[in-house]
Parts: C-alpha cells; structure tokens; sequence
C-alpha cells in the first residue's frame, strides 16, 4: 500500500505547471510539512482538503490500545490578509463503536491555528512569525475538552536565490502544551526547502521536527490543485487540496 | 404582445417596477453530537420567491425540501419555512429602516424592525427589534403567542480598502439570551469569509461563516426570472447546534455579502 503511495507521489512530482506551497498541508498552514515556518500564504487565499499522517506526525494523545495509530486530517485555511494566516481542521480519532466491536474513525478532534507575520522579507531581513495551534479547548465554550496539539511558535525564515532555485532555510522554536504529552516536539525546529528554477512550483523539503528527519516534496498544478507527500522515520504521509485564489 | 406589454410598462410605470424572482438553493447542515458518527448530516433544497414591488415593498417565501437527513423525524418534513411581507425606506440622509412582518428564520414569525445609520464612510449604527412567537410546520403546524420581545443594537465598521467589515451587537437575542454578538468579515467579490464570537450570560461560543455567492452573479433585468439562489451560506460553530445570540433574517436569500437592504445596494453591506 505504501509503495503506491510513494509512486503516486513520484508521478505527481513529475508534472509541471504549478505554483506556490503550502508547508503543514496537514493543518491548511504553510511550513515544512510538520514543522511551521514563517511562510505566509498569498493574500485571499483558500486552502480545502485532506491528508493522510502516519504515526509519527501524530500526537500522543490520539491512542487507541495503547497505540498511537495513523489517522486523516481535513482542513479549511485562509489568508484575509498579508500578514494573517488561519485554519480549522479536524483530525479522526479511532474509537469502538457503542455496542459493538466495531473499531473505526467515529469521532475527531478540532482545532484552530493562526500565524501572523508582520513584517516582510527584505534584503538581510528574515520573515518573522509568531503562530499558536489549537489554542482554545472547549472549556472556553463551557464544555470538558481536551488539547491534543496545542503549541505556540516563534519562526524565522529566509530565502535566498541562486541561479538553479530558491533555497529557504527555517527556524522554529516551537512549545508545546504539557497537557499535549508532546514534548519530543518541543525545542529548536527547522529545516531547508528548495525551488528548482526550471519548475519553481515543485518544493523539495528537509526537515527536523524535534523527534525526526523528515523529506518530502509538494507542488500546486494547475494553480489550484495542491499535492504533498513526505517521509517520516519510513512512513509514507500524503494529501491532496485545493488552493483557490478569491 | 410585447409591443403591448412594453407600451403598458411605459404608461404604467409601477407595473415596471414588479420584479419576481424564482430560485433554488442547497442547504447544509451539520453537528456532532452523537458518538458513533463523525457528523450528523441534513441536505436540503431551499425553493423560494422574491417579489419586488414599487417603494421597496417585498413579498418573499421559501420552502424546504429535505434531501438528506440525519437528524430525525423533526426534519424531514416538506415545509415553509419563510413568508415575509417587508417594506423599506430611507428615513433621512444614510437612514435606512425596513418593517417586515410573516414568518421568518429559525421558526419564530411576528413583526421585526431593523433600522440602520451609516455615520459616516466607515462607522454605521443598527437595531433590531421584534416581537415574535413559535411557529413551525415541521411536524403538525404548532405555534405559540406573539410575546417575546427582542432587541439588539450595536456598531458596525467597514474597512473599504481591505473590504473589512466588523459588527458588534448586544441585547437581547431571538431565543431570549442577554449576549454579546462580535463578528468580522472579509469581502471579496465573489464570496465572503467571516468569523463571530458570542457571549451570553451562560455560555460563549465562536465560530466562521463561508459565503459564496453562485452565479450568474448579477442581477437580471427582467421582470420574470427563474435561477439558483444568489448564495450558498454556510456556518460552522464550535457548539454543535448552538441557537445562542441569533438574529433574525426577513430574506430567504439573506447573506453578509449583500447586506441587509435593497436600498443601499450593499453599500457598507
């Protein structure tokens, strides 16, 4: 199953005709697949779609005998302005189905993220970004509720262009909630991405999550289809989604 | 017969100002509120009619089909689910009030008022108010008296360069909850991204709003029109179900994009 994956993946890479990217596709945000960035999406932009996460991009909290399991994601993201990125998305939980012992993805935890960067890239300047993923849980609607992905970030990113691409390197210092039990995450983040000039809309990326060596690549075809796959400790992650320019 | 009909329209100038339109829209509705499933779904058709009479007169009604349904019996009935008589008129320079009186959203049918001042290019005031009562056709007809009174007021601020609008209602809602209603929106031309925040006495609550608007994106001249309705609208809020701080809608086709009034054109919405 997995090998289809990569060469379904490998085929995607092939095509040209694309744009810009979108990093932490998972969660509609821009960054290095697992790790946030400075990268702020074009104004008005917005992001719809899925993703499949293997078990290393998911969090502790998402166990079901004791096992964290893989799971899918489905995300809305905008960009209302500049310097402003948001997102909601949704992840699956695996759960027993009530009388039965049925196991599958009956329930999902929610979330929101925001990124602001209120500066721009200049000559010697990097971008700068502060950023918070899943802050709120629903005890702030009066509920019980818990945070699985609560984190905050301050990112710093800068690019530089060479004759043969576009090469971005990327710092994060990224927190999360100790409630989260996520703190192999925790620390100094980053990694490198690379946009060949021949076909600027394909992204090569590396990365470090804090736990992991991540690579993976994405691109965006026909300025509105946006596909992504990586690896992570040899599993296969991946989605697709639609990027629509208001 | 239409050399006829166009001399009458010339001589009659009123017969040219009806205008009705027939169109049809989806409707989507979702929650989670049962465990064993991701969402529960209800897919309806909305039917409905505008007609537009001289000195923004309105008669307006809509129907719901229900295509898909998730949440039980309550809803799977074909039922009206709007029929509103509005009037709208300009009180004085940038002062717009419209009466409106049938059976609105959300099942309540009265008498609503809603009055609305731009101060000035950015700042507008508003309020609403209306005395309404239960009625629904969704199992039999079943309704109650007119004795809920309701009443909110606030700002309103739109950002013309980014097209940014933000509102601030307080009062008391429709569902008889003192709160507090926030809301900001981003306008583009085609569609309108929003989010709100509420606070009442006992809860809050927040959430974003998708309006898209379906085309053909202007309206026809013609005096007789059948279409898909103007928009698709769509709200997600993160308490399944919530009815807290509500507002009532006297058009089946209202949406944040246009804005509440014929007479302003969706100027500062």
């Amino acid at each position: 199953m997995n090998s289809r994956f990569i060469i379904l993946g490998i085929v995607c890479l092939l095509i040209s005709g694309v744009q810009s990217m979108y990093g932490q596709q998972y969660d509609g945000t821009s960054g290095l697949i697992h790790v946030p960035t400075a990268d702020i999406s074009d104004e008005l932009t917005v992001r719809v779609g899925g993703h499949y996460l293997n078990v290393g991009m998911v969090p502790s909290g998402f166990q079901y005998n004791g096992k964290t399991y893989e799971t899918y994601s489905y995300y809305i993201g905008f960009t209302p302005l500049s310097c402003l990125e948001v997102s909601y998305t949704e992840v699956l939980f695996k759960t027993k189905k009530t009388y039965s012992d049925q196991v599958g993805y009956y329930q999902k935890d929610r979330h929101f993220s925001f990124k602001i960067s209120p500066f721009t890239e200049g000559v010697y300047m990097p971008l700068i970004a502060i950023g918070v993923q899943d802050p709120f849980n629903q005890e702030w609607t009066g509920e019980r509720g818990s945070q699985h992905y609560t984190n905050y970030y301050l990112a710093v990113t800068k690019h530089c262009d060479l004759t043969i691409g576009r090469i971005g390197g990327h710092i994060t210092y990224r927190r999360y909630n100790s409630n989260t039990h996520n703190d192999h995450w925790n620390g100094f983040v980053g990694g490198v991405d690379f946009r060949p000039s021949c076909c600027p809309m394909w992204r090569l990326i590396c990365g470090y999550n804090g736990d992991d060596i991540l690579v993976g690549s994405d691109l965006l075809l026909w300025r509105l289809l946006m596909l992504q796959v990586s690896m992570l400790d040899g599993r296969f992650s991946g989605g697709v989604g639609l990027s629509i320019q208001l | 017969m239409a050399c006829v009909v166009s001399v009458l329209y010339s001589y009659i100038p009123t017969v040219a100002q009806h205008k009705l339109d027939l169109f049809i829209g989806p409707e989507l509705l979702y929650s989670d509120t049962m465990y064993d499933k991701v969402y529960e779904v209800v897919v309806n058709l909305n039917p409905g009619f505008k007609w537009q009479m001289p000195h923004y007169w309105m008669l307006a009604g809509q129907l719901t089909i229900p295509v898909y349904n998730d949440y039980g019996p309550y809803y799977e009935k074909v039922r009206p689910t709007m029929f509103v008589l509005s009037k709208e008129s300009c009180l004085w320079h940038n002062s717009y009030l419209k009466c409106s009186t049938g059976l609105f959203n959300q099942e309540r049918y009265g008498v609503h008022a809603h009055w609305l001042h731009h101060l000035n290019q950015r700042f507008s005031l508003e309020l609403q108010t209306n005395l309404t009562g239960f009625c629904s056709f969704s199992e039999d007809f079943t309704h109650s008296k007119l004795n809920r009174l309701s009443y909110v007021g606030g700002l309103r601020y739109y950002y013309t360069p980014k097209n940014i609008q933000a509102r601030l209602l307080a009062g008391r809602f429709i569902h008889a909850d003192y709160g507090l209603r926030a809301e900001i929106f981003r306008h583009t031309r085609y569609c309108s991204i929003g989010a709100f925040a509420i606070k009442t006495k006992q809860d809050r609550t927040a959430g974003f709003t998708i309006i898209v608007m379906l085309p053909p994106y202007t309206s026809s001249e013609k005096h007789f029109t059948i279409r898909p309705a103007s928009n698709f609208r769509l709200t997600n809020n993160m308490d399944a179900g919530s009815k807290k701080a509500s507002l009532l809608f006297t058009d089946p086709e209202y949406n944040e994009h246009e804005g509440n009034f014929l007479l302003t054109k969706g100027g500062m919405r």
